[in-house]
């Protein structure tokens, strides 16, 4: 492989970010080494070792077969391509000591909780167990073979919290952060809240705020005043994704952020919790003025002049203000000519991604027409009032002024929820169970496990000033995380506590990112994902606005018509090939098959990629029809290597792939949340997930033959240690004693078919899928 | 070949079962109805074995299907049209269903006291409020639970379609209640056959490898959650090579029946036809979705076309239950969260409204060609015979012949119904 290579010499511009794109090498001798890559060049590798920053050169052929594959793969998937401002940039968390001092803090609450019920703590786990869980719980994936070989023979009595810093500043963070927002938030980048909503500007943007770790209180303030188009301010994603349900959208945001569930309160007063209806509309007055759809025609819109005041402001009032004209110059006479018509059609196809898009408007909001109780009469105008705090807030009148205080009120410091519940939720993300629990009905927090311990975390968070990387390195620093891990029965109450952290399945993205950990040596995000998506005519990609908005700002007026009637010139021919189409394949069984409809399938499959192209200008047409000649991507004729490469392509950590996966995906079957409503995935076993993990090509080929582990192990000096390198990779530890007694003659014997038969085993087990 | 595993494992199986029997000591150890309720059974027994349960997610508008208001300023586009029973009429979206209203039983009167989806959804799927940490079953899970184990290798309770996380699947019992999910009604279940480079020895060999592999992990962790990864293992295994898993190969049914049911026009289609051939080969409870009845904005559009989707098929399915002879056995559900609001707004939606609603139950000992229960002339409120959420569970329930009085008790001792306070609407049947 590494005879063959031909002369790289680009240069990897890794240098803005270097520290936090470390990767384990390991050599033939099976020494591993954290570097980043600065080159590859002539069968030379120039590498930096990320401990001092000395930089050196190294044979390729001197690293392990894994290794080399993962360089050459670097650099002929274009990695070789990349600029350091394309990279993802992890801002590295602040390495101060001294808030060690608040780890130790929660340590002795929680010795004093278990004093207090005596209580027999767990012990601490060892360095096995504690390498598996740190992986999986700060960067969702278990360590590659290299990663595990590398923590375990250090010395150093910190490095458990070296461990930790390093962890928190890889990309591996971003990615597994993402997963708990795209839960919580519901965040979806397929369908229509993916396009249209927005969704696949929205993701990015999500995870640029987790690299950049952006504090919690702005993040959240983003989101409640964000406006605009989803590709200039993606953050608008968050009204968008629930277009049409302003009062859904409101009362979920309660839940998400404050964790009190006003949702029954839409429509009666809460059946147990102290909400009443009139709580609901009161506070829905507030969001009331966001509105999620563009009205272009322009009787609402007028307003926006005077509303908008971001930074893109002058670009987007001449945008509308054009396009407000475009419209009226056309809806005036549209119904007298067949052209005319056609002319309306296409305009309103194309220009559609204009009419969504978050904006503000004066609005009143009045009590529902079945408002049933004596404070109020159906129609009533609802004054504004927040569910406590801030009187004042009643008496605004203006929509910037009540959007702005519901966003006060959300992130005030004053605030005790808002703090409380993030650090409740992400002390359930380290530690496999919420303080309090449901983390999303919180009544009254002195019912938590322990409410010293609620409280101080909540004050910890805003202590320091909603940084959630630190107070995350606070807690992965707390004896506890090193506590053996407890269960905790679903139904019993009071069964947990608060000995350690929870004995939980692995999330579906964490088994499936743990797959591909084993699949691919550089298996987290280096470069941004692109996603794109399609709705209707309309061809989205995250990386840049639609294409009837980029043309729009690309072209003058004139121009910009004159490719609307071009698309109105072909609209009759279009829909009469497109209605033939469909009805002669509706009555004909085998219409794909038979060569005299050959001509019509052909017709057709032109005049898709026409219109697709009319709609997409500059955009890449990948759809096909079947049975027709005419293809414009090939779909056939990949050779082994090339398939090979296309399923590695597949095997990209949850986070960069569609949010969520759907129809019969492992993600889904293993219990990936729908994103529809919050926090919603499972960790339940089903009989899909024996049935892959025992009968699948993944579990009796690709693991055998091409993982990681495997690969590596071919390096390995003797036979035991090969058993040994297996083992590490796939369950994080030696065999035990036992084990290799059993294990070791079988291995001698047959090593590719014992190899197979443990690998298959590794992936059956229950430790395996449960994070102790 | 690994005997230290052999005499080991026995060792934690019995330890398995033992806390298998603590954690369900309200339950017993024993399948079997008839075991557990024996002479003290109250109510009597229906003649239904099995549930195809058409789930409408997001809330039926039931005055433009089912309970029309032609006299009702906020009706909308849609008209009444007649039935094949003298008198009654449903909307003219639905008219193939039109011609098997003789076998549907509509309750107009159903109540919800939940209006959000989340909760009404929970609430329609188990009878409960969502409340605290504990997850209460569904009905699927119940009828499972009460019934023993069936003379089938599928699993008892099956969702086709929609999203793997609706709620009333196992809850607080054994997970090995829990409704299997199939995404695609086409595809079958994946996996299912032994991978084709290995041999029935080295399968066995293999699974003894990865328990001693196990033993240590599973002696310090036993525990519910690994218990269920144990029972999924054991039903894949038997379930493996299986020749009832023919029951999700359509290709098996006449071309004519598959166009009856529109099979190739959409998974919802194909969907009722899987479940009637599940049905067919043991599967006590299958659950189908459609989706998109969440019509906030352009509501007539959204119904019609959601009309269009479901209109055939269960028309089709109802059809060939009653050719087959399997209606009287088989119940089959339609139900929502809740009902659509009576005013149209300003998106020309209808918004949640869980005061009043429809759901329908045909076949399994039910009468057909009748209206339960009356709203008023809006469609707002119930105005007789009002039939909440546990009790339209109860009447399922009591179709089913499950006990609705009998009170179970979780792991942490709490009582729980079948169906909640729920009572049948014994008037209902035949």
């Amino acid at each position: 492989m590494t005879n063959g290579s031909r002369l790289f010499g680009v240069l990897l511009s890794f240098f803005a970010c270097c520290d936090l794109l470390g990767f384990v090498f390991t050599n033939k001798d099976g020494r591993t080494l954290r570097c980043d890559v600065v080159s590859l060049e002539d069968g030379t590798a120039t590498l930096r070792r990320l401990s001092d920053g000395y930089v050196f050169q190294y044979p390729l052929e001197e690293l392990s077969i894994k290794d080399q594959r993962y360089l050459t793969d670097l650099v002929s998937s274009g990695g070789a391509r990349l600029k350091a401002s394309e990279t993802i940039f992890v801002r590295p968390v602040i390495k101060n000591n001294r808030h060690f001092n608040a780890s130790h803090r929660i340590d002795a609450i929680i010795e004093r909780h278990w004093d207090k019920h005596a209580i027999n703590s767990g012990a601490l786990i060892n360095d096995e167990v504690y390498l598996r869980r740190a992986y999986l719980r700060i960067i969702g994936r278990i360590p590659t073979t290299a990663e595990a070989v590398n923590f375990l023979q250090q010395k150093s009595p910190h490095k458990r919290s070296t461990l930790v810093d390093t962890l928190l500043d890889s990309t591996g963070y971003v990615s597994h952060q993402f997963n708990f927002w795209a839960d919580l938030l519901r965040i979806r980048t397929v369908g229509l809240e993916g396009t249209q909503g927005g969704g696949i500007y929205y993701a990015p943007w999500i995870k640029e705020q987790i690299a950049f770790n952006t504090a919690y209180d702005d993040f959240v303030r983003m989101l409640l005043t964000a406006e605009g188009y989803a590709w200039d301010n993606p953050a608008v994603g968050y009204y968008m994704r629930d277009e049409g349900m302003p009062l859904d959208s409101m009362a979920l945001g309660v839940q998400a952020f404050l964790g009190i569930q006003l949702q029954c309160a839409q429509c009666h007063d809460h059946p147990f919790a102290q909400w009443k209806q009139r709580d609901f509309y009161q506070l829905a007055a507030f969001t009331h003025g966001i509105q999620t759809e563009v009205d272009l025609r322009g009787s609402k819109t007028g307003k926006l002049n005077t509303l908008l005041d971001s930074g893109k402001k002058a670009q987007i009032q001449s945008d509308l203000k054009q396009l407000i004209a475009l419209h009226e110059r056309v809806t005036d006479q549209s119904d007298v000519v067949q052209e005319l018509v056609n002319f309306g059609k296409a305009k309103g196809m194309f220009m559609r991604p204009f009419r969504w898009g978050v904006t503000h408007h004066e609005a009143s909001l009045k009590l529902p027409d079945d408002y049933a109780y004596a404070d109020g009469s159906p129609g009533d105008v609802v004054k504004p009032k927040l569910l406590f705090g801030d009187e004042v807030a009643s008496n605004l009148r203006h929509v910037e002024d009540r959007i702005q205080a519901y966003a006060d009120w959300m992130t005030a410091k004053e605030q005790d929820r808002f703090a409380l519940m993030i650090a409740n939720r992400l002390w359930r993300f380290a530690m496999g169970r919420g303080v309090i629990e449901p983390v999303d009905a919180v009544d009254d927090f002195s019912k938590a496990d322990n409410p010293e311990l609620m409280q101080f975390l909540g004050s910890l968070v805003r202590y320091l000033d909603y940084d959630l990387k630190q107070f995350l390195r606070i807690l992965y620093n707390t004896q506890f995380f090193q506590r053996i891990a407890v269960i905790d029965h679903p139904d019993i109450e009071d069964d947990y506590r608060l000995q350690g952290p929870v004995l939980q399945r692995m999330t579906s993205e964490q088994i499936w990112d743990s797959f591909a950990t084993l699949m691919r040596p550089d298996i987290d995000p280096v470069i941004p994902v692109e996603y794109t998506g399609q709705w209707v005519e309309t061809r989205y990609n995250s990386l840049r606005p639609p294409p009837a908005v980029e043309l729009f700002r690309d072209e003058n007026a004139r121009r910009y018509l004159d490719h609307i009637q071009e698309i109105a010139e072909f609209y009759g021919s279009y829909y009469s090939v497109l209605s033939k189409y469909r009805i002669t394949k509706r009555q004909n069984a085998k219409f794909y098959a038979e060569p005299r409809f050959e001509a019509l399938r052909e017709r057709f499959a032109q005049a898709q990629e026409t219109w697709f192209l009319l709609h997409n200008p500059g955009r890449k047409y990948v759809q096909t029809v079947p049975g027709a000649k005419h293809q414009s991507s090939k779909r056939d004729g990949l050779d082994s290597q090339a398939r090979r490469q296309k399923i590695m392509r597949t095997m990209v950590r949850a986070s960069e792939l569609a949010s969520p996966m759907l129809d019969g995906h492992l993600l889904q079957v293993f219990g990936q949340a729908d994103r529809h409503k919050i926090d919603n995935r499972t960790l339940k076993g089903n009989l899909l997930q024996a049935l892959f993990l025992m009968n699948s090509s993944e579990a009796n080929e690709y693991m055998a033959n091409d993982s990681m582990p495997v690969l590596e192990a071919q390096y390995a000096l003797n036979v035991e240690e090969r058993l040994e390198l297996i083992f590490l990779g796939f369950l994080s530890r030696k065999p035990t004693a036992t084990e290799f007694d059993l294990l070791i003659d079988d291995f001698r014997l047959d090593p590719e078919g014992a190899k197979s038969h443990f690998i298959w085993a590794m992936l059956n087990t229950k430790q395996f899928l449960f994070i102790q | 070949m690994y005997p230290e595993l052999n005499q080991l494992d026995e060792l934690s199986r019995r330890k398995f079962i033992q806390y298998t029997a603590k954690a369900f000591f309200g339950l017993g150890m024993s399948g079997g109805i008839h075991n557990l309720f024996g002479a003290e059974q109250s109510v009597q027994m229906g003649s239904a074995k099995s549930v195809i349960y058409i789930y409408l997610d997001g809330g039926m508008s039931h005055i433009d299907t089912f309970d029309l208001k032609p006299d009702w300023k906020h009706q909308g586009p849609v008209d009444a049209i007649a039935t094949n029973v003298t008198g009654l009429k449903f909307s003219s979206y639905l008219p193939m269903l039109a011609r098997h209203a003789d076998k549907l039983a509509i309750i107009r009167s159903m109540y919800s006291n939940q209006g959000a989806h989340d909760q009404g959804q929970y609430f329609l799927h188990t009878s409960y409020e969502p409340r605290g940490g504990l997850q209460h079953p569904g009905l699927g899970a119940w009828l499972n639970k009460l019934s023993g184990d069936t003379l089938s290798t599928l699993p008892g309770n099956i969702r086709i379609g929609s999203r793997n996380n609706l709620p009333g699947g196992c809850g607080f019992l054994d997970t090995r209640y829990d409704p299997l999910h199939l995404g695609n009604p086409y595809k079958g279940v994946p996996h299912a056959r032994l991978h084709s480079k290995l041999s029935p020895e080295d399968f066995n060999q293999r699974i003894e490898l990865a328990k001693l592999l196990d033993l240590s992990f599973e002696r310090q962790y036993a525990s519910k959650a690994l218990q269920a990864y144990t029972d999924v293992y054991k039903d894949a295994i038997k379930l493996m090579g299986s020749r009832d898993l023919q029951a999700f190969d359509l290709n098996r049914e006449p071309q004519k029946l598959q166009a009856a049911y529109g099979v190739e026009q959409s998974q919802f289609s194909a969907s009722c036809l899987l479940a009637r051939r599940l049905v067919e080969s043991g599967v006590r409870f299958v659950q189908l979705t459609s989706g998109g009845w969440d019509t906030h904005s352009n509501n007539h559009a959204g119904v019609e076309s959601r009309c269009y989707e479901i209109d055939r098929p269960i028309a089709a399915l109802l059809e060939d239950l009653d050719s087959r002879g399997l209606l009287d056995e088989t119940l089959v559900v339609i139900g929502t969260e809740f009902g659509r609001a009576p005013v149209i707004d300003q998106n020309l939606g209808r918004n949640h409204h869980p005061q009043a609603f429809t759901c329908i139950l045909a076949g399994g000992g039910i009468q057909g060609g009748q209206v339960y229960g009356a709203t008023d002339e809006r469609g707002h409120s119930v105005v007789d015979d009002v039939v909440s959420i546990p009790d339209f569970n109860a009447t399922i329930a009591y179709a089913l012949g499950l006990p609705v009085d009998q009170v179970f008790y979780s792991a942490s001792g709490r009582p729980f119904k079948v169906a909640g306070q729920g009572q049948p609407v014994v008037g209902l049947f035949a």
